[in-house]
C-alpha cells in the first residue's frame, strides 16, 4: 500500500482528501504546516507528497525545497494542491521541484489520476 | 482837295457810323446829307437832289432794301446809284437779296475809308452811265416779303439770344455776389484814371454798413481799422504809390462794434504803356478762421500740458526709431534729458535691456514697416545710471496717406514696482503649483496603492473561496463516488460539513460586501438618538443565544448618561464582532467582559477575554483582511471580522486598539466620539 504524506492547514478540507484517497486505497499522513511535514517525513515515509502553499509558519515552496535537499526523498513525486491561481506561483513551484501543480478546487478524479500516474512514472524509473 | 456839290445821302441808325461816314466822304469833297432810317432818306429824296445813296440794311421803320427797291421803282428816283453798306453780320445771301433789290454794290462793315471813297466817286464820275438794274416786280416783292419775315426771325432770334446773354450776365453777377456772401469776400476796385472807386455789397456788409447809401472810399475803408493796428493799413495804402501788389492780415471794428479779424489782397492793372488804370483787391472777414486756429492753438497747448503732466512718458520717435521728442515724464523715468538722449542714441544706444533686445528689436521692426500699427509690450529697460526697470509702452504708428510710417508715438510707463510684486504673486503661484502637483501625486499614488490593495483583496478573496469551495466539492464527491463503501454516519457528517461550508462562504460573502461597500464610500453614517445600556444589554442576549454553550458574560455601564447619538448599525457590527471573538478565541469556562464608560464626549468600549491570545508579531497586522492568527486555525473565520470593525469604528471617526498576551487573553478598546 503506497504511503501519501498530506500537508494542508485547512482541517476540513485534509479530512476529506484523506478520505477519499484512503477509499483509493492509499495510507495517509496529514499535516498542518510545513515544520510537521518535516517531522513527520522520516517515520510516514511516503511514496507521494500533496502540499499546500499558503501556510502559516514554513510555507509550501519552503517545504519542497527542504524536501529535495534530503537524499532520500531527491525524486519523490511532490503534487502541489493549492487555491493560489498566478502563472507564477505554478512556475515558482515547479522550480522549487513540484512535479504536479493543481488548482483548487479540483475534482477529486483529477487528484487521484495525476497521483496514480506519478506513482506508475515513479515505479517505471525504478525499474529502468 | 476835289470839291464839287454832288450830294450822298448816308442812311444809318447808328449814330457814330452817320457821323463817321459823314467826315469820310466831306474830306472826300462830297456834299453829305443824313438820314437815321429809310423813311427819312425817301423824304429826303422827295424834297432834294441826290446823287448817292449809301444805305445800312438793318434801320428801324424802313430798312436798306425797301429804300433801295423804292428808289429802283421811282420814275424819278431810279438813275440814283445805292451802295449798301451793312454790319458784319449780314450774310452772303443778304448781299444777294440787296443785289436783287437793285443796289449797285455791297459794302461790308467796317470798310476802309478809301474803299469806300473810291466807291463813291466810281458810281458818282457819271451816273447815267449806269444801268441800273431793275427787279422784277412780283419776285422782288416776294423775296421782299420772305426777306423781311427771315429778319424778324433772325431779330427775335438775335433779341433773345441778348436778353439771354443779358440773363446770365446778372446771373453771373448775382452768383459772384452770393459768393462773396458766403465766402465774407468783398472787392472793391479804383479807376486809377478817373479816381472812381466802387466797392461790392458784400464790402460794405462787412463792415456792417450794407444798405445805408455810404459812399466807397479809402477814407471809410480806414474808417473801420482797429486802433491798433491803424498806423499800419495807414502805411500800407501810402505804399499804394510803389505800384506792387500786396496782401495782409488786421483787425477792423463793424458799425456794431465787433471786432473782426480781415484779410485784404490787392493788385494793380496796367495799360500798354505800363501806367497803372486800375486797382482791385478783395477783403475777407476771416474771424471765424482766426477763431478756429486759436482754438486749434489752445487744444495743442491743452495737449502738450497733458503730455507733460500724466504719469505716462511721451515719445515720439521717426521711422527710423530715433526720438523726435520725449516728455519731462519720460525724461523722469530714464533719466535722460531729450538733448541727452537723443545724443546717445547717436553713438548707437539703446534703452533696451539686453536679454530683451532681440524679441523688441523684432517687434520695434514691425512698427517701423507699418505691419503693426499699435500695440502693448512690457519688456526691461536701462536707465541712464544703468539701473534695469520694467516699463509697460503703449506704441502707435501714425502713417501718411500713402501708408508710410511718419512717426510712432509711444506712452511709457514704469511698472516695476507692479512687476516685482507680480513675481512674488508667480513665484507663490509656482510654490502652489508644485505643492498640489506634490499632493496630486501623492493622492496618485495612494490611489495606485488602494488599486493594488482591491487587487490582492480580491485575490486572497478567491483564495479564502476555493478552500471551502474544495471541501464542498470533495465531500460531495466522496458521497457520489463512494456512497457504497461509506457508512450513514459517514455520510451524515460530510453533508454536515458541506452545509457549513457553505455557510462560512455566506459570511465571507457578506462580510467582503460590508468591506467594499465601506470602501467606496456607499456606507453613510446615520446617527439615531439611542439608549445605549438597553442597546448593549440586548446585543449581549442575541449573542448569547448562538453560543451552544452558556458562557459569563460581564457587562459594566458606568457612563453619565444613557443617551447617546450614534449609527445603531455601525454600533451593532463593532459590539456583535467584539463579543463574538471574545467567545469564540477562549474556552467556555472562561469569562468575557465588557465595560462601556464615556470621557470627555467619547464613549470608551473596552472587551477582555482570557481565550487564546494573539503571538507579539501579528499584533500588527490583526486588523488587515484576511489575516487569521496562526494558532487560530482551528476556529471557524473568515479573516475579515477585524477588517470590518476597524472599518465601522474608522466611520464614526473613532478609534481602536489591542493588547494581548499569547494564551492569556485580548483585551480589545474602542474609543468613538458622540454627540
Amino acid at each position: 500500500m503506497k504511503k501519501i504524506l498530506m500537508v494542508e492547514d485547512t482541517p476540513h478540507l485534509s479530512e476529506e482528501i484523506a478520505d477519499i484517497l484512503r477509499l483509493e486505497g492509499y495510507r495517509v499522513a496529514i499535516a498542518h504546516n510545513g515544520h510537521r511535514a518535516m517531522e513527520l517525513l522520516p517515520e510516514s515515509n511516503p511514496d507521494l507528497i500533496i502540499t499546500d502553499l499558503l501556510m502559516p509558519g514554513m510555507d509550501g515552496f519552503e517545504l519542497i525545497r527542504q524536501v529535495r535537499s534530503i537524499a532520500s526523498f531527491k525524486s519523490i513525486p511532490i503534487i502541489i494542491l493549492s487555491a493560489k491561481t498566478l502563472d507564477d506561483d505554478k512556475l515558482r513551484g515547479k522550480e522549487a521541484g513540484a512535479d504536479a501543480f493543481i488548482r483548487k478546487p479540483c475534482k477529486a478524479h483529477e487528484l487521484v489520476t495525476t497521483i496514480n500516474s506519478l506513482l506508475k512514472t515513479k515505479d517505471l524509473s525504478k525499474i529502468t | 482837295m476835289m470839291m464839287n456839290n454832288q450830294i450822298i445821302l448816308v442812311v444809318d441808325d447808328t449814330e457814330h457810323i452817320l457821323k463817321l461816314s459823314r467826315d469820310i466822304f466831306e474830306i472826300a469833297g462830297f456834299k453829305v446829307i443824313t438820314a437815321v432810317d429809310g423813311e427819312q432818306a425817301l423824304r429826303i429824296l422827295a424834297e432834294k437832289k441826290i446823287d448817292l445813296v449809301v444805305t445800312d440794311i438793318l434801320m428801324p421803320n424802313t430798312d436798306g432794301y425797301l429804300l433801295c427797291y423804292t428808289i429802283r421803282t421811282s420814275e424819278r428816283l431810279k438813275d440814283i446809284p445805292v451802295i449798301i453798306y451793312s454790319a458784319t453780320y449780314t450774310s452772303f445771301s443778304d448781299e444777294e437779296m440787296a443785289m436783287e433789290m437793285g443796289a449797285d454794290k455791297f459794302i461790308r462793315k467796317p470798310a476802309s475809308m478809301d474803299e469806300l471813297i473810291s466807291a463813291a466817286q466810281y458810281f458818282l464820275s457819271d451816273s447815267r452811265k449806269f444801268v441800273h438794274k431793275i427787279p422784277a416786280k412780283p419776285k422782288s416783292l416776294e423775296a421782299t416779303r420772305l426777306y423781311k419775315e427771315g429778319l424778324v426771325l433772325r431779330l427775335e432770334s438775335r433779341n433773345i439770344e441778348l436778353i439771354e446773354r443779358k440773363e446770365k450776365l446778372e446771373q453771373g453777377e448775382s452768383r459772384l455776389k452770393e459768393a462773396q456772401t458766403i465766402a465774407h469776400i468783398g472787392s472793391w476796385e479804383i479807376d486809377m484814371v478817373n479816381n472812381v472807386q466802387h466797392w461790392s455789397d458784400e464790402l460794405f456788409n462787412i463792415f456792417g454798413i450794407i444798405n445805408e447809401g455810404a459812399l466807397p472810399s479809402t477814407e471809410l475803408f480806414l474808417s473801420f481799422i482797429h486802433p491798433d493796428d491803424f498806423d499800419f493799413v495807414s502805411k500800407k495804402h501810402e505804399a499804394f504809390k510803389l505800384l506792387t501788389d500786396s496782401s495782409y492780415d488786421f483787425r477792423f471794428i463793424r458799425k456794431d462794434g465787433s471786432v473782426r479779424h480781415g484779410y485784404s489782397k490787392y493788385r494793380f492793372e496796367f495799360n500798354k504803356d505800363r501806367r497803372p488804370v486800375r486797382l482791385s483787391g478783395i477783403i475777407q472777414d476771416i474771424t471765424e478762421k482766426k477763431l478756429a486756429a486759436a482754438e486749434l492753438h489752445t487744444a495743442h497747448d491743452r495737449l502738450l500740458f497733458h503730455i507733460e503732466n500724466t504719469s505716462l512718458g511721451f515719445i515720439e520717435w521717426d521711422n527710423q526709431l530715433l526720438v523726435k521728442s520725449w516728455s519731462k515724464r519720460a525724461e523722469e523715468i530714464f533719466g535722460w534729458t531729450e538733448k541727452e538722449f537723443m545724443d546717445a542714441q547717436k553713438t548707437g544706444y539703446s534703452q533696451v535691456f539686453d536679454e530683451d533686445l532681440p524679441w523688441v528689436s523684432k517687434m520695434s521692426r514691425q512698427l517701423i514697416t507699418g505691419e503693426v500699427t499699435r500695440n502693448r509690450v512690457q519688456y526691461r529697460n536701462y536707465t541712464k545710471d544703468g539701473r534695469v526697470i520694467w516699463c509697460e509702452w503703449f506704441n502707435s504708428v501714425l502713417k501718411d496717406r500713402d501708408g508710410e510710417v511718419i512717426t510712432i508715438m509711444s506712452l511709457v510707463q514704469d511698472i516695476t514696482a507692479e512687476k516685482t510684486s507680480e513675481e512674488v504673486q508667480r513665484r507663490k503661484l509656482e510654490k502652489l503649483v508644485e505643492e498640489r502637483t506634490h499632493e496630486l501625486n501623492e493622492s496618485l499614488k495612494k490611489e495606485k496603492e488602494l488599486v493594488e490593495m482591491k487587487n490582492k483583496f480580491v485575490s486572497i478573496a478567491s483564495h479564502e473561496f476555493r478552500t471551502p469551495l474544495s471541501t464542498i466539492s470533495f465531500a460531495a464527491e466522496s458521497i457520489r463516488n463512494y456512497f457504497h463503501q461509506l457508512t450513514p454516519e459517514e455520510i451524515k457528517r460530510k453533508l454536515i460539513k458541506i452545509e457549513d461550508q457553505a455557510s462560512h462562504m455566506t459570511n465571507l460573502l457578506e462580510d467582503i460586501l460590508t468591506i467594499g461597500k465601506s470602501e467606496t464610500g456607499k456606507i453613510k453614517v446615520k446617527r439615531i438618538s439611542l439608549d445605549l445600556k438597553e442597546f448593549i444589554d440586548s446585543l449581549i442576549e442575541e449573542v448569547r443565544a448562538t453560543v451552544k454553550e452558556p458562557r459569563e458574560i460581564n457587562f459594566t455601564f458606568s457612563c453619565l448618561s444613557r443617551k447617546v447619538n450614534a449609527d445603531d448599525k455601525l454600533l451593532r457590527n463593532v459590539f456583535n464582532n467584539l463579543l463574538t471573538n471574545a467567545l469564540k478565541f477562549s474556552a467556555s469556562g472562561t469569562p468575557v467582559t465588557i465595560v462601556v464608560s464615556d470621557f470627555d464626549g467619547d464613549i470608551l468600549i473596552e472587551v477582555t477575554d482570557e481565550g487564546i491570545g494573539i503571538e507579539e508579531g501579528e499584533l500588527a497586522s490583526v486588523f488587515e483582511s484576511f489575516q487569521r492568527g496562526s494558532n487560530a486555525s482551528a476556529v471557524q473565520g473568515t479573516g475579515l471580522g477585524l477588517s470590518i470593525l476597524k472599518k465601522a469604528v474608522e466611520l464614526m471617526n473613532g478609534s481602536v486598539e489591542v493588547k494581548s498576551t499569547i494564551n492569556q487573553g485580548s483585551t480589545f478598546r474602542v474609543q468613538i466620539p458622540i454627540q
